[in-house]
C-alpha cells in the first residue's frame, strides 16, 4: 500500500466537488499523479461523496474512465491518487477563444472525443453506475488525445428507480429537461442529454444552454428544441414543475442553427445524432449503446 | 485450471479472435469476487493467522502484567492465568456472528432498507478478516459498519440522528470509520443475492409458465428474501456467488419447484420420463444456454449446506466470550474482582508482601 | 489567481528585470545553490569564468555550463529530481538483479531512499557523496550494463523513429528528382523534337521516338519510388499510428474489451411476468414521464440474476490463493 511520503505534492490543480486537488509526483517510479485530497469532516466522518466515489471508481476500470490508484490515509485527510491527466475539455475549449470569439474543434477532433465519452459512458450503464455530472470540466484529457471521465463525486449506482434520487444533480446548463422539470426518478438518459450539450459545445465552442436559473435553462431548451406536450411525452403533465402555460415554440432546424456558429461542415448524421441525444422525452433518448452505433461513427468500424 | 461449468471460457481460449465478454467475465471483475471471495482452505487460514496474531499480542501483554505485577499472590496469579484465555478462532468467528446477526435485527428496527442491512453485515463480517475482536471489540464497529454502510448505499442519514436512534455517541460511531474503510481495502461495492432473487422470480414464471401459482409465488419470494438475510450470516458469501446462493435458497424453499425449473432451463437429466421428455423440448426452445446442469446442481448443493451449517451463537457464549476479552484486556480486573470476592466473604487474609514476592521469584 | 509571489516570480532579483517588461526574459539555476538568476545576468557575470553566486549571502562558485532551466516551479521539487536523477543513474539495479528476491531489493531501494533523502536534505553530505563515489568505483560494470538494458527500449524505438525519418527523406528526395527530371525530359523533348523535325522526314515519327524515350528514363526514378513505398508500407518496426484519429483494429463498440456474449442466458418475456411492484410503477405517470420502462428493469433484473452463476470460486481461486498461501 502507497504512503504519503511516496508523493511530493506539486501544483495545486483545482477544486473537485468536495477536495482539492494537485499534481503529484510518484518519487519511487516518476510517474506523474493527480492527488485529490479531501478533509475529513469532523462531524460526518468521511464525507459521502468522498465515499461513493472510491467504492464507484475500484470498480470502474476502462481507459475512457480515469484510474484510481490508491487511497491513502493520514492525520486529518485522505488521498485519492488518480491517473494524470494534462487538462480538461473545458480549459482545451477556452484554450481556444481567439479574443472574444470561440472557436470549436476540427471536426475529426469532435468525433474522436465523442466517440470516447460514450464509450465511458456506456460503460459506467452497463455497471449500472449514473455518472450524474457530465460536463467538460469533468471530462479530463491528456496530450494522445485520449479522453476520460472524471469525478464521480455525485455518481451512484442505481437499481430499479426508486424515488431517492435527488434532483440537484448536474450542473444547469447540462441538465436534462426531465429533471430541471423536477423529475427524481430519472436513469441513464440524464448523462445522455448532457453528452448531447457537450458534443454541441465541442462543434460551436459556446454552450448550447447556457442558463442562469431552473426556469431560464428550460425555456431555452424549449426555444431551440421545441415545446412538448403528452402527446410527444406521455406524462409530461404530472412532473412536479411542469408549466401548462408556458408559450408554445416550434423546433428549430438544430443542424442550421449550430452551422452558423462554425466552419467545419456539419452532416446529415451529426445532425441526426444530436437530434437523438437531445430528445425531450427521456424515453426517446438514445443509449449510449445505441449512440456508439450510429452511422456519424462509422468511420470507427472500418478498420 | 480446473474444469469449469462455464462453457464459453474454454470457446474463449480456443478462439482468441473473437473476445466475448460474458455475464461471468462482468462479475469477475467486481471486487466482490476479486478480493472477497475465498476458498474455505484460505478463508480458515486468514482467520487462524489474525487469531494466532492477537493472541500472541494477548500473551506478551500478561506476560508484561506479571513482571510490573511482582505483588500478586499465587491464587490471583492462578486465577489471572485462568480467566485471561485469548479467544480461539472459533470464539472469534461466535462472537463476530452474534453481533452481525445483531445488525440485521437492529437495522430492521430503525427501518433500514434491506440492502443498507445486507451491506452492513458484509462489511462488519470483512473488517473481522483483518482485525481480530481483541483488538477491536466488535460492540465498537458493529454502529460504525451500519452507519457507513448508509453511506455507502445513499441512504442518507446524519451522524447526529444516527446517533439518537442507535442510543450511542456520533464519536463511537466515527471512531473506527477510517480503520473500517481501510480494512476494506476500500472496496466497498457489494453485490447481494436480493436482485438475483428478483430476476429468479421473473425467470421462473416465464420458464414454469402457467404451472406456477402467482400468490404461491408471492410466498416463495417472500420467504427467500428473508432466507437470504440469514445465509449472508454464513461463509456463503465467500464461497459463492450471488445468483449460486439465491438458488441453493431457492432449492431449500422448495425443493421439486426448483429442480423442474433447472430441469427446464438448464436441461437437467432426471429419472421422472416425463419431465425429461418436457425438458428435451423446452431446451431446445430456449436460446443457448452455457450451463452445466449437473455441475451447477453440485454446486448449489454444496451451498446449500453451508447455509444450513449457519452458526447460531447463544447469548450466555457471547456473554463468556466478551468476558475473556475483558480480562485480557484489563487483567487487573480478574485480581480486583477476586478481592472484592475475598472483602465479600471478608475472611481470607492477605499473604504478606514479602512471602508473595518470593513465591512469585520462583515461577 | 493573482498572488504576491507571482509578481516576485516574474522578477529577476538581480537585476530586478521584469518578465512583464521583457517577455522573453528566462530563468536559469545551478544545481550548487539553486538561486534563480535571469539568462542575461548569467551571461553577464559568469561569461568570464568562475564566479560566485550574487544572491547575498551565498558563497557558493558557480560555472556557467552548470546552469540550466528550472522544471519545476517548486525549487525543491527541482533540487530532489536533480539528486534523484543522478543517485539513480548510479544506483541503478532492478529486481532482476537480485534474482526475484523482494526483499532484498527493498531493502536495496531502502538505502537508496536514505542517500537521497540526505543529499536532498544535507545531511553528511560528505560522507554520502563518499558512498555514493565508492560505490561507483566499485559497481562500474554492472552501471554500465544496467544503464544499456534500461537504453535498449528507448533505443529501440529511437531507430523506428530514425528508420522511418531516413526512408521519408528519401522519399521526399525521390519525389523530387523524379519532379526535376520531368521537368528536364520535358524541355528535353521539345528541344529535341524542334531538333529532329528540322533534319528529319516524318514529323509523326520523331514525336513518337522523342515520347517513347523518355517514357523509359521516368520509370528507372518511378521504380526506385515505388520500391521504398513498399518499404515503408512493410515497416520493420511496426506500422505508426496515422495520427491519432484513427484507431487500429477498431471493432464495433467494445466497453469491456471484448464484445459482450450476445447469447444471454435468459429470453425476456414481459408477458409472462407478474411483478406488482414493477406494474404499480409502470402506471405512475411521473414513471413515465421520467423515461421508465418495465422491460430495462426486468432485464437488468435477469441480468443481475445470471451474472456470475458460472464462476465457480473454489476451483478459479484455487490457484492463485494456494499460491499466498506457500
Amino acid at each position: 500500500m502507497a504512503s504519503s511520503s511516496q508523493f511530493k505534492q506539486l501544483e495545486k490543480l483545482g477544486n473537485g466537488t468536495y477536495a482539492t486537488v494537485y499534481k503529484g509526483l510518484n518519487k519511487t517510479t516518476g510517474v506523474y499523479v493527480a492527488l485529490k485530497e479531501v478533509k475529513l469532516d469532523s462531524e460526518e466522518g468521511t464525507p459521502s461523496t468522498a465515499v461513493r466515489e472510491i467504492s464507484l471508481m475500484k470498480e470502474l476500470k476502462h481507459e475512457n474512465i480515469v484510474r484510481l490508484y490508491d487511497v491513502i490515509h493520514t492525520e486529518n485527510k485522505l488521498t485519492l491518487v488518480f491517473e494524470f491527466m494534462d487538462n480538461d475539455l473545458k480549459k482545451y475549449m477556452d484554450s481556444r477563444i481567439v479574443g472574444n470569439t470561440p472557436y470549436g474543434f476540427e471536426m475529426s477532433l469532435v468525433k474522436y472525443f465523442e466517440w470516447q465519452l460514450l464509450q465511458g459512458v456506456a460503460f459506467c450503464h452497463e455497471n449500472r453506475i449514473l455518472h450524474r455530472d457530465l460536463k467538460p470540466q469533468n471530462l479530463l484529457i491528456n496530450n494522445k488525445g485520449q479522453l476520460k471521465l472524471g469525478d464521480f463525486g455525485l455518481a451512484r449506482a442505481f437499481g430499479i428507480p426508486v424515488n431517492t434520487f435527488s434532483s440537484e444533480v448536474v450542473t444547469l446548463w447540462y441538465r436534462a429537461p426531465d429533471v430541471l422539470m423536477g423529475s427524481r426518478t430519472y436513469s441513464t438518459s440524464i448523462d445522455i442529454w448532457s453528452c448531447g450539450c457537450i458534443l454541441a459545445e465541442m462543434i460551436t465552442g459556446r454552450p448550447l444552454f447556457p442558463g442562469t436559473n431552473d426556469e431560464e435553462q428550460l425555456k431555452l431548451i424549449f426555444e431551440t428544441m421545441g415545446t412538448s406536450s403528452e402527446r410527444t411525452w406521455p406524462g409530461i403533465s404530472n412532473l412536479p414543475k411542469y408549466n401548462a402555460q408556458q408559450p408554445q415554440h416550434l423546433p428549430k432546424d438544430l443542424g442550421a442553427l449550430l452551422q452558423t456558429q462554425t466552419r467545419e461542415k456539419m452532416d446529415l448524421a451529426l445532425v441526426d445524432l444530436l437530434y437523438g441525444l437531445l430528445q425531450l422525452n427521456p424515453d426517446r433518448r438514445l443509449s449510449a449503446k445505441q449512440a456508439l452505433n450510429h452511422p456519424w461513427f462509422a468511420e470507427y468500424y472500418q478498420h | 485450471m480446473t474444469t469449469s461449468i462455464n462453457e464459453t471460457a474454454a470457446q474463449k481460449t480456443a478462439v482468441p479472435s473473437s473476445i466475448r465478454i460474458t455475464d461471468d467475465d462482468l462479475y469477475r471483475h467486481s471486487t466482490q469476487y476479486r478480493i472477497w471471495s475465498f476458498t474455505p482452505e484460505r478463508l480458515t487460514q486468514i482467520r487462524t493467522e489474525i487469531n494466532a496474531r492477537a493472541g500472541a499480542k494477548v500473551e506478551e501483554e500478561l506476560k508484561n502484567f506479571f513482571a510490573s505485577h511482582l505483588d500478586l499472590s499465587p491464587e490471583e496469579k492462578e486465577a489471572v492465568k485462568s480467566k485471561a484465555v485469548p479467544v480461539t478462532t472459533h470464539e472469534e468467528l461466535l462472537l463476530v456472528n452474534y453481533f452481525a446477526r445483531m445488525i440485521l435485527s437492529f437495522a430492521g428496527k430503525m427501518n433500514l432498507p434491506t440492502e443498507v442491512a445486507a451491506t452492513a453485515v458484509a462489511f462488519f463480517r470483512r473488517f473481522f478478516l483483518s482485525n481480530s475482536i481483541l483488538d477491536f471489540p466488535p460492540k465498537e464497529v458493529f454502529h460504525t459498519s451500519l452507519f457507513f454502510a448508509c453511506k455507502t448505499e445513499n441512504y442518507f442519514i446524519g451522524v447526529e440522528s444516527f446517533a439518537k436512534k442507535a442510543k450511542t455517541t456520533t464519536e463511537a460511531i466515527l471512531k473506527h470509520e477510517f480503520k473500517l474503510l481501510e480494512s476494506l481495502n476500500f472496496t466497498l461495492m457489494n453485490h447481494h443475492p436480493y436482485k438475483a432473487l428478483h430476476g429468479f422470480f421473473l425467470d421462473i414464471q416465464n420458464v414454469l409458465s402457467s404451472r406456477v401459482d402467482m400468490s404461491y409465488m408471492g410466498q416463495v419470494y417472500t420467504n427467500c428474501k428473508r432466507s437470504i438475510s440469514d445465509a449472508l450470516l454464513t461463509d456463503a458469501v465467500y464461497f459463492y456467488t450471488p445468483p449460486q446462493i439465491t438458488l441453493a435458497i431457492l432449492l431449500m424453499e422448495d425443493e421439486a419447484l426448483m429442480m423442474r425449473y433447472m430441469q427446464l432451463k438448464f436441461g437437467l437429466q432426471v429419472e421422472d420420463e416425463e419431465a425429461k421428455v418436457q425438458s428435451t423440448q423446452d431446451a431446445d426452445s430456449q436460446s443457448p444456454i452455457t450451463i452445466n446442469a449437473a455441475k451447477l446442481l453440485e454446486v448449489i448443493k454444496s451451498c446449500k449446506s453451508v447455509i444450513e451449517n449457519k452458526i447460531i451463537p447463544a447469548k450466555d457464549d457471547a456473554v463468556k466470550i466478551t468476558a475473556k476479552m475483558h480480562y485480557c484486556q484489563k487483567p487487573m480486573a480478574v485480581v480486583q474482582r477476586m478481592k472484592r470476592q475475598r472483602e465479600a466473604s471478608s475472611t481470607a487474609a492477605t499473604p504478606l508482601p514479602g512471602e508473595a514476592d518470593a513465591k512469585k521469584q520462583k515461577t | 489567481m493573482v498572488v504576491d509571489d507571482d509578481e516576485k516570480k516574474d522578477m529577476c532579483p538581480i537585476c530586478k528585470t521584469d518578465r512583464y517588461l521583457s517577455p522573453d526574459m528566462r530563468f536559469l539555476v545551478n544545481p550548487e545553490c539553486y538561486h534563480k538568476i535571469c539568462e542575461s545576468c548569467v551571461d553577464r557575470i559568469f561569461s568570464l569564468g568562475p564566479a560566485q553566486c550574487p544572491y547575498e549571502g551565498c558563497d557558493k562558485i558557480l560555472r556557467k555550463n552548470k546552469f540550466k532551466t528550472q522544471v519545476f516551479d517548486d525549487v525543491k521539487v527541482e533540487k530532489e529530481v536533480d539528486i534523484r536523477k543522478r543517485v539513480f543513474n548510479v544506483f541503478n539495479k532492478t529486481l532482476d538483479d537480485f534474482d526475484g528476491d523482494l526483499q532484498a531489493h527493498n531493502k536495496y531501494l531502502e538505502e537508496v531512499e536514505d542517500i537521497v533523502y540526505n543529499l536532498d536534505n544535507g545531511i553528511e553530505v560528505a560522507s554520502t557523496e563518499e558512498k555514493l563515489r565508492t560505490y561507483e568505483e566499485l559497481n562500474k560494470q554492472l552501471i554500465m550494463a544496467n544503464i544499456k538494458r534500461s537504453r535498449q527500449d528507448l533505443d529501440s524505438f529511437e531507430q523506428r523513429q530514425k528508420f522511418e525519418k531516413e526512408m521519408k527523406l528519401k522519399k521526399r528526395q525521390l519525389e523530387r528528382q523524379i519532379e526535376e527530371e520531368e521537368l528536364a525530359n520535358r524541355e528535353w523533348a521539345r528541344r529535341e523534337i524542334i531538333n529532329q523535325i528540322s533534319t528529319a522526314e516524318d514529323p509523326e515519327d520523331v514525336i513518337a521516338h522523342v515520347k517513347k524515350t523518355v517514357k523509359l528514363k521516368k520509370s528507372s526514378a518511378r521504380r526506385k519510388l515505388e520500391d521504398l513505398n513498399k518499404v515503408l508500407k512493410n515497416n520493420p518496426y511496426m506500422t505508426v499510428s496515422n495520427g491519432l484519429m484513427k484507431k487500429k483494429d477498431v471493432k464495433p463498440f467494445t466497453p469491456f474489451n471484448g464484445d459482450r456474449e450476445l447469447h444471454k442466458r435468459y429470453v425476456l418475456s414481459e408477458s409472462h411476468y407478474d411483478d406488482p411492484f414493477i406494474k404499480s410503477l409502470q402506471s405512475k405517470k411521473e414513471y413515465i414521464a421520467s423515461g421508465f420502462r418495465a422491460d430495462l428493469i426486468y432485464d437488468r433484473m435477469l441480468t443481475e440474476a445470471f451474472m456470475g452463476l458460472g464462476c465457480i470460486i473454489s476451483e478459479e481461486m484455487q490457484t492463485t490463493q494456494l499460491s499466498s498461501v506457500s
